[in-house]
Formats: C-alpha cells, structure tokens, sequence
C-alpha cells in the first residue's frame, strides 16, 4: 500500500479535498464524472500516522502524551531542580523534542559543558525515568520507540505501507529518516520540496511563468489593507464563475509569519474589505462557505468565556477580597447563572458598588448588598446563593491535592457559579474545550505529585493557552491566511507573503538554551546557526515558487523598523507603496449613504433634572448634553484608592454649612478665641465626616484616610476661616438655599452654597469651590461655568458681589465679579460696573443654551477646540475620532 | 567597554562647517581628523561625546566596520544604542555600507544615478571605500552573505540586549514572563502603588511613613500613588543610593544634598535684589532649616 506523509495536519486535510475534487470532476469540462465512488487516499499527518503505528504493536501499553501533558509533566519535574518559569519549560521542552529528531544522547559528556546543559539533562532523565515508572511516552520519543521493536522483531512490525511520499517537508528528522528505513519503506520526497532544491541557485533559476511583485508599507496595518484588497482582486470574476464554489480552483494563499499575534487585526481588515465580495458571494447561495479562513485560532484561555471562568477560578486565592474591576466584572457577566432574572439588579448593585469608589471590595461587602432584601433595586438572591456555595468549596480546600481532584474541584467551582450559562453553540463550545482540557490533565495526574491549588491553576492556565480555539475553520475557503510552513505544499493561485523583510527571513538565530551550541550547529538543528536558517529560508521561499505563478510580497518599512525587503526572492516587477492594489475591488464598490441628523426629538416636559450642569454640558458640547441628560449616557463612577474628588467636595460643603449654621457671621467668628474656633470646627467635621460614611462598609484603611483628611479639613479651613475674618463684616442669611429658575419655558432646580449681606447692605452669592477657576470664564460664550450666572439670575435683589471661595490646601482665593470690589474685602474680585447688564446677557446666553436642549440639538461641536473631548467619556459615542483624526 | 581616560569630544557642526555628509568631508579636511582616526584603533575603548548631527553615528558606523573585517562571524561585533530609532539608523548605514558597489580600480565608492533618494549619496572616500572593499572580500571568505541576512548584524537597543541575556538563562530568571514584556509598564507600576498604599497598614514601618507622605500630598491617595508608580519608573536612578543602606547614612548624604542645592540656589538670589532687601542672616537660617 501507499501513503502520503505530510508535516500538519492542514496540508493532509488539503490534499484529501484536491483529490476527492480531482476525482470527482471531469478535468476537460469542469462537469462532474459518472464514476461516484473511488478508493479513500491514504493521506495522514506525521504525527497520526507514528501513533497509529505505535498503538498497532503488540505489547505496547504506554499512553500517548500530547503536547500540553508532556509540558506539564515537564514543568514537574523542572520545579524539583530550579524555579520554574514558562520559557523554560517550553525550551526544555523544545529542548527533548530535538534530542530525539537527532537522536542525542542527553546524557553525553557534552552536556556538562554548562549550568543549563547540565540541568537540561538531569530533568531528561528524570523525565524519561517518570514516563517509564508511569507507562507514558512523548510524541517525540514514538520514532525511537517504533524502531526499536521493529529491529527486534523485524517480522511482526505492522506497517503495511510499501511506499511512502513525504509532502510538504522542507527537511526531514534523522529519526524519521531512520525509522522509514528500518521499517524498508520505499520513501521519497515529493519532487518541488525536496531539499535538495534548496542547493539551486534561486538567482538562475528560470520559471517564465512565475510573476513577482513587491509592495512597501509604513505600518502593519497598512500591509494588511493592501493584502485584502490584494486578494479581493485576485477573486475569480462571478461571471466567469458558474460552477460550486471553489470547484476546481486553487486558493489564494496569504501568509503572515507572525499569525497569532496579528489574527486579531487580520480577521477585522478582512472582513471590512471583503464585505462587498461577501455580498455578492451570498447573493449567489454560497453563504455557507465564508471568502476567507484564518488558519490555527486564539489560545482558549484568551477567549471572553474562557476569561470569566479564570476569574472565577482566581477567587480562592485572593483572601476573599477582589480589585474592583474583577468584581464588577463578574457581578454584570452573563456567564453567571441567574443573570436573566436578576439583570437589573446586578447592574445596580455593581453601581452602588462604583458609587463607593473603592479599589477593593470583600466578600462580605458585596454580599452584604446583594442580601439586602430591604433594596429590593439591588437584592441578587441567585448571585448570593452562588456566592455562597462559591464560599463553601473555597473554605475547606486542602492545601494539596492531585491534579485531577483539582480539576473536579475547578469543574465543581464553574458548575456552581453557573457557568458559562448560555446555550448558544459558542459557549457549548468553550465549555466542551474546558472539559477536555480537564480531561487532559486528569490523565497524567497519577504522574505528578500532589500540588498546591495556585500551581494546579498555573497549569490548567498553561493548558488553556496552548489550547486553540476556532469556532470554525474553512479549509475550503477561496482565501487561505496562513502561518509561514502551513502555506508549504499546498499549490495556490496567487501567494501573499507578508512581513517579507530582513528581520523575518530569515530571523536572527537562536538556539536552544539547553543545548550544546556546538552540538546544535553540528547536527544542523532549527534556529542553531545562521548558515542553517539562511539555507532553511532559502528553501523556503525556492518552495513556495514553485506552489504559484504569481508571488506578490510585502514589506513594512518606516522610521522605528530597521528591516529592508528580504532579497532572497527577486523580484521582476517594480515596487508599489502602500496599497495601490485597492483600485482592484473598485468595480465591486458599494456605495454607502450617510444621513446627517443632529437633532434628537425636542424636549416637552417642563421641569428638567440636571440644573446647573445641563447647562454646563449644553454649552461644553451640544452632543454632551443631549447624550448625558437625554441618553442618560452617564459615567460609571471611577475608583479612588483614597477618597474621591466628590466626597471631598460634598464634605467642605456640609461643613460649611453646619458651621456658618452655628456660626452666623463674622462679628461672631471674631468673638470666638482660636481654641473656641478649633473646637467647633473640629466637632463640625468629625459630624460630616460620621454622618457621611455612615452609609458605606469600610473599606480598607477606612480609619487612616478618614483620620488624615479630618486633620487636613481642619488646617485648611482654620486657614480659610482667617480670609473671613479679613472681609467687610457680614451676616450669612442663606446656606444650601434651593431656588427654580425657569429658562426657556423649562424649570430647573438649583442650590446656592451661600449668600452674605454685608454691612453696607450689599449681597455677595458665593459658590464654593476645590478646583481652580478664573473670572475670565464669566465672559466667555458658551458659558461653560455657568453657575454664578445662574445663581445671579435665580435672585429676586441686587447682587453687588459674585464669586467662588477656592479651598484648596495650595490656594484659599476669593474669585469672582463685583459691582465695587472694594467695599468686599481686601480679597480682589473682578471689577465690573456693568454688573446688571452682564447678568441680562448671560440670562439671554442660559436661555439659547436652554433652548436648543429643549429642540434636541445634539450636534457634536467641543469648544475650546476639542480641549474637553480629552476627558470627556463619550467618544465612543460622538466618534469626534473619525470625524477629526 | 569604555574607558573614561579615552574621551574623544567632536567639536559642534558649527565649528566644523561640512562635517555632516562623508562627501564633504573628502573635501574640507575635519579639524578633528586625527581624533576620529584614533576612535577607529579597535585596540581601545573609547568614549564618544559630541554634539548632534557632528557625526558620531557615522563614527560608530565606521568602527563597527572596522571590527567587522576583523572577526570570524559577524554575529561577534555588538552595537548598543538607547532607542530602536537609533539602532534602524545605524543598520541601515551598515547594509547600506556593505552593499555599496566599490570600484575595483580607484576603490571609489559608485553612485547610483537611478537610485532615487534612497540611494547612496557618498561620492568618493578612499578610506571608507577601502574598508567596505575589505569587508566585501572578508564577508565573501566566509560565506557570511550579509546583504541577504542582514540579521547577523548585532544592533540593538540596550532592552533587547537585557531580553537576549534572559532568554538565555532563562532558568535563572524564573520571575521574569519574556513572552510577556510590557512595553509601557505605567499600568503594572501605578498597580503597584495601589497595593503599597493599600496595605501599608498591615506593616507597621510602613504606616507612619505613608501617613506623612499623605500628609504632604493634601491626604490625596490616588495623586500619591501616581508619585510612587513615578517613582518606580526612575527607580534604576535612585534606587541604587538607597538600597541597603544604613538610615543615618542615608538622611545624612541627602540632607547634605538638600544643604548644596538650598545654598547654590541662595547665592543666585541676592544679586536679583538690593543689597538691602537682603537679610544675609536670614539667607543663613534657611540653609540651616
């Protein structure tokens, strides 16, 4: 019998359809054949086909390690010698899997050569003796193991295979070479990729046929533009195309060599630009095959799913308390069981948790909130329920355990939180792949050594990320984006290859840390030298050439990359810059229709809440005010590691109101001795400051913030209780007095922080303030700082001074406007003389700001140039990005 | 590698009118030559200071070729720069160097007269031109085939350096995750300072300090952590000074610190004054506070 060996699974896969194709197809016409049935080829994977070999001897009882367990198994028994940390793992790793191609002895005298030689081959024996005492073999050691009952009993092996063509194989291992010949297979390399070929002189070689373009690009993101538009092009006309999709028609190859760190940015440019072909393709009935496939996929662990469960599993080693992020996370995900019934209660529980803006949160703090039957907007019983059987498991862990009880006790931990709770095919998915993984690690788990739960963790998270997730993969698909030796053997129509610079073909040299260099170089091991990885990438690309007749590759070059094009290719056409490919899917361009409405509905009820910062917002930005106080698009609060800039605010204004209420003007602030003013001052603000938090669990360091802050209020507002006594004497007749002001036909409600009647019968309203402000704001159209306006204009008598108190530890200023800045104080206000014609115009400024609210004008219009839009929350909104890049 | 007793300093470009291009400086013989020269002997170490645009690139440049003609794999000559801007910089002046066609009678570097602006624009320098022609030759003895594995080249930035050393010993820097370098770390160092401020109190030598510290900051923890994550940033600056030192050591070596920088500050102070605003005693007083 024959077989086809192939280096990955795609390939064989690939081979396996061309076949089926070229069979079932009449080669002349296109037509199907009347024959409907032949014999399956034998086409298998490396990998599959030594391991069926081994499973078919007799006497062979040892298990098949996969990657993911030999790793583990691995990174065991490296914790015994040294620290471990991941790189060294997947290197020692490595490491093995090379010994055995080139069939070394690790415990050759060479391997004394260093510390990490030595290392690398006290843990292979190690290794090697565990997998004997535990009955399990590496993938990497099946060939030896093969051959060596094959030698011994030369007559019973069970190959039936007599010859045997290896495709795809750019080299191939001395231990394979010498396992086909001790099994007297008759073996040959496919023709265009034997090695062989690599010896050619690429300059000379003659293939008329063959086209060469290249392309050079400024960033990444740009190559990949141009490679998409590129491959629209190369699309087969639909006209020309009346038979099944990708009948007989080889696929456009895209190769990136770094695939998994760009999947991400690929997959969205490809499915931007091909989104006209795709409605066409599905026009034609052909939805079910997409224009494009990725190859391989995202780690498991990366997947939003995935990410819940580790949070989930993360809990029990965070002493029972969470960062804020992780908490809100997990209290609003929808992969929590109960999330439907109590939807908007978890969200409003989170927001109460925000609105305390602490870094931290307990157990018992959330707990205590989501119980609370007498907040019936916040009560999650089916959260507390998960919570608290989550709390059950987690307290009587035991300090060690076996890796598979740990991975009942992970299963048992997702089941009781509910997880994934979805029965899309998605989340089936995750779970059925975190099943398996379990799984996984359950095997070799008599092989390993009872462990602690962070390190059971560690590796099913190392599991989890070597594990690929892709919901589905479309080896069908006209457009193939693939790694750099996935492309190898699979004849293509056109060639993209991508990254085509002096730092990727060939990469610098690496060898194997583990490993003698000297021993690396000798044996011609991957990445050991640089005259082996130019030899491998020269014939890499002498491959490739012969795969198409038209190669187009491209190249990043911009201030930051030091790479040039790779001039291992030639190239026989000239260069073009930055996609000028994009003209090609012109003919297929749909046009798209922009409607501008800037206006939402008008506003027609006649009170609004808001008051001062609509307005403030109105003016600020159309688009801000109508999104905020018509979308209700509000900021989640921010977490504070110590107090938060609006406690501290709502803090100096209830304490000056309790101490002007004590206090009730400045005849008696004088009259009271510096002890007296300590002492009321000090009672005052240990009464905001209880009555304030009284609400909120405390969180961590609750005492020393609280504690630190009293002491500052205190200097502080001695030192500003100093400036009063400085000002022309006066009473304080209104503290936190509301008052309606009615613009536009809308009310609005407002608090004046305080309003003074002087000696001279004059009236100061002041507003207090922690930031900086300037006058100058007064005069500025858009009011942006619209209160002292607002105060002004919501008064029914004369108002002869307006200003902000800034209270600030760096700063206690009196700013603002007056009528005669020199009957207020020493304190300098603003002069203006024309004080009541300036509070007309800003009522008639409030009004028009009031008035396009009321007509919905929602258009998106920043002052200051855009100066707000830095700390504005809403650009995800506006999209101000796209409109002014 | 360097050794301070060999400092060679360039004068400024505007003391030496045409020493940015190599063209020019076939014509207008450099002042400075015979120092340029000496930085080239390969037998040293030199320190290179010199202001902008006065060609150090290009001296490096040249030395890295000299090293080149002198070693059996390209791979044994290292350039260090600070940033990857630098390091392109310079790797493009080497590939550009080695691939330059030398003529093989007058070794006079050819121009490409289609090349564009990218093209080499040097016009003849025998020198320059014999020492590529060297490499050229060595390059093809070896086999090292430069123009097409440019990678040989060992220019990087000083971080590069550190993560090739660790990837090569990467059991003794088991804490270190080199698939998972941070190129902008403000994030893990701002979290850092969360947890200090956030569990200082569970260490008693910590309390105080941190009290203090907040104290100064206006009891803004979220302001003084973002000084802390600052400070983090620095810290291959002054955590040398710092660590493993004894405290009365410590505050002794900073506030003399504090005392030279308060002093210098002070004498610039009176000559903006009249004599007689100034209260020298006071001016005493505040150095000693």
């Amino acid at each position: 019998m024959s077989i086809i060996i192939t280096p990955n699974r795609r390939l064989a896969i690939t081979l396996r359809r061309q076949y089926n194709q070229f069979m079932a197809d009449d080669n002349d016409t296109g037509l199907p054949r009347r024959v409907r049935h032949w014999p399956s080829p034998n086409i298998q994977p490396l990998t599959d086909w030594l391991s069926g070999l081994y499973q078919s001897l007799p006497h062979t009882t040892a298990r098949i390690l996969t990657a993911q367990q030999a790793l583990i198994l691995w990174q065991s028994m490296i914790r015994q010698h040294t620290p471990l940390s991941h790189y060294t793992s997947e290197k020692m790793l490595s490491a093995w899997q090379l010994c055995h191609e080139h069939q070394l002895d690790w415990q050759a005298p060479e391997f004394n050569q260093n510390d990490r030689t030595h290392l690398f081959s006290i843990c292979a024996t190690a290794f090697q003796a565990h997998c004997v005492k535990h009955h399990l073999i590496s993938e990497a050691a099946l060939p030896a193991a093969i051959m060596e009952h094959a030698l011994e009993a030369p007559s019973c092996h069970t190959s039936t295979e007599q010859q045997c063509q290896l495709t795809g194989f750019l080299e191939l291992a001395t231990n394979i070479e010498a396992l086909l010949n001790a099994l007297q297979i008759n073996w040959h390399f496919d023709e265009r990729h034997h090695p062989a070929s690599a010896h050619h002189d690429v300059e000379n070689t003659t293939r008329p046929q063959l086209t060469t373009h290249f392309s050079q690009h400024t960033d990444t993101e740009a190559q990949i533009e141009a490679a998409a538009h590129w491959c629209a092009a190369q699309l087969p006309p639909e006209q020309q195309d009346e038979r099944p999709a990708s009948a007989g028609v080889q696929p456009i190859i895209c190769v990136w060599p770094d695939i998994q760190g760009l999947r991400g940015k690929i997959s969205n440019v490809f499915n931007r630009v091909l989104e006209n072909q795709l409605i066409h393709h599905t026009h034609h009935g052909r939805s079910a095959i997409p224009l494009f496939n990725i190859s391989g996929g995202i780690p498991l662990s990366t997947h939003p799913i995935s990410h819940i469960a580790s949070l989930l599993l993360s809990l029990p080693l965070t002493q029972r308390t969470m960062d804020f992020q992780v908490c809100h996370t997990l209290i609003t995900s929808p992969l929590i069981g109960g999330y439907s019934t109590e939807q908007s209660a978890r969200h409003a529980l989170s927001y109460q948790l925000r609105e305390q803006g602490r870094l931290t949160y307990s157990f018992t703090d959330i707990l205590t909130l989501a119980d609370d039957t007498s907040s019936p907007n916040t009560h999650c019983p089916i959260f507390v329920s998960h919570c608290e059987s989550l709390g059950t498991i987690t307290s009587t862990l035991p300090e060690k355990n076996t890796l598979a009880a740990w991975c009942r006790i992970f299963d048992s931990l997702l089941t009781t939180m509910g997880w994934p709770n979805a029965a899309h095919q998605v989340a089936i998915d995750i779970h059925q792949a975190w099943s398996g993984v379990f799984s996984e690690l359950t095997t070799i788990s008599d092989a390993i050594p009872p462990m602690r739960y962070q390190h059971a963790l560690d590796a099913l998270a190392d599991s989890l990320m070597r594990t690929l997730y892709q919901a589905h993969a479309h080896s069908e698909a006209p457009i193939q984006i693939l790694g750099l030796l996935e492309a190898v053997g699979i004849d293509c129509e056109a060639l993209w290859l991508a990254d085509f610079d002096t730092t990727h073909w060939p990469p610098a040299a690496h060898p194997n840390p583990y490993l003698p260099l000297a021993l690396q170089q000798a044996h011609q091991m991957p990445h050991a030298s640089p005259d082996r990885e130019l030899r491998y990438y020269t014939h890499l690309i002498e491959t490739f050439r012969t795969q198409t007749t038209h190669i187009h590759v491209s190249y990043v070059q911009n201030e930051e990359s030091a790479a040039t094009r790779c001039l291992l290719l030639p190239a026989t056409q000239e260069v073009t810059t930055n996609g000028s490919t994009n003209a090609h899917t012109e003919p297929n361009k749909v046009t798209t229709e922009y409607f501008i409405d800037e206006y939402g509905p008008a506003y027609t009820e006649i009170r609004v809440r808001g008051g001062v910062s609509l307005l403030k917002h109105q003016a600020t930005c159309p688009f801000q005010g109508f999104a905020m106080h018509r979308l209700a698009a509000i900021r989640e609060p921010d977490a504070h590691l110590g107090l938060s800039p609006a406690d501290r605010g709502i803090l100096i204004h209830s304490i000056l109101e309790n101490f002007w209420g004590r206090v009730h003007d400045q005849e008696t602030l004088i009259a009271l001795t510096p002890d007296q003013r300590t002492d009321i001052l000090t009672e005052v603000i240990h009464t905001e400051i209880s009555t304030h938090f009284s609400h909120r669990p405390p969180g961590p360091q609750q005492k020393s913030i609280l504690s630190l802050e009293s002491e500052r209020l205190n200097v502080l507002l001695l030192r500003y209780l100093a400036a009063e006594i400085k000002r022309t004497p006066f009473t304080v007749i209104a503290r936190e007095t509301k008052k309606t002001l009615t613009l536009a036909g809308v009310e609005l409600r407002l608090k004046i922080d305080r309003i003074d009647k002087q000696i001279d019968s004059t009236y100061s309203l002041i507003d207090y303030k922690t930031s900086m402000l300037s006058p100058n704001t007064l005069y500025s159209y858009p009011l942006t700082e619209p209160q002292l306006p607002m105060y002004a204009i919501s008064v029914d008598f004369p108002v002869t001074h307006l200003l902000w108190i800034i209270l600030r530890s760096d700063n206690i200023r009196y700013h603002g406007v007056s009528l005669s800045p020199k009957t207020f104080g020493p304190q300098r206000l603003k002069p203006d003389e024309a004080l009541p014609t300036q509070i007309a115009d800003w009522h008639t400024a409030l009004t028009q700001t009031m008035t396009a609210f009321k007509a919905g004008d929602a258009h998106v219009a920043p002052v200051d140039g855009g100066l707000p839009c830095q700390t504005c929350h809403l650009q995800s909104l506006c999209r101000i990005q796209e409109a002014c890049p | 590698m360097s050794d301070p007793k060999n400092t060679a300093r360039t004068p400024a470009p505007t003391q030496m009118a045409g020493i940015n291009t190599a063209s020019q400086s076939m014509q207008t013989p450099l002042i400075d030559q015979h120092v340029r020269q000496q930085a080239l002997n390969t037998a040293h170490s030199f320190i290179v200071q010199a202001p902008a645009g006065s060609g150090k690139t290009e001296l490096l440049t040249r030395r890295f070729l000299t090293l080149l003609a002198r070693v059996n794999a390209p791979e044994q000559v290292l350039a260090i720069t600070f940033t990857r801007k630098a390091a392109s910089e310079m790797r493009h002046r080497l590939i550009e160097a080695i691939s330059t066609p030398i003529s093989d009678t007058d070794h006079t570097i050819k121009i490409d007269p289609d090349g564009g602006d990218d093209a080499p624009k040097q016009t003849t320098d025998p020198e320059k031109a014999s020492l590529i022609k060297a490499i050229q030759a060595h390059s093809e003895a070896m086999g090292w085939r430069l123009a097409q594995y440019p990678e040989r080249l060992n220019i990087m930035t000083i971080d590069a350096l550190c993560l090739q050393c660790v990837r090569r010993q990467p059991h003794l820097s088991s804490d270190v995750n080199t698939n998972a370098i941070h190129q902008d770390p403000q994030a893990l160092y701002l979290k850092a300072a969360h947890e200090l401020c956030l569990h200082a109190h569970e260490t008693p030598e910590l309390e105080a300090p941190l009290s203090t510290i907040l104290g100064h900051c206006d009891n803004n923890w979220d302001y003084c952590a973002r000084l802390f994550a600052q400070l983090l940033a620095k810290r291959d600056a002054w955590l040398p000074h710092i660590a493993h030192r004894d405290h009365d050591v410590l505050k002794d070596a900073l506030e003399s610190a504090l005392h030279t920088v308060i002093s210098e500050t002070l004498e610039i102070i009176p000559p903006l004054f009249s004599a007689t605003l100034i209260d020298q005693d006071m001016l005493k007083g505040i150095v000693e506070l």
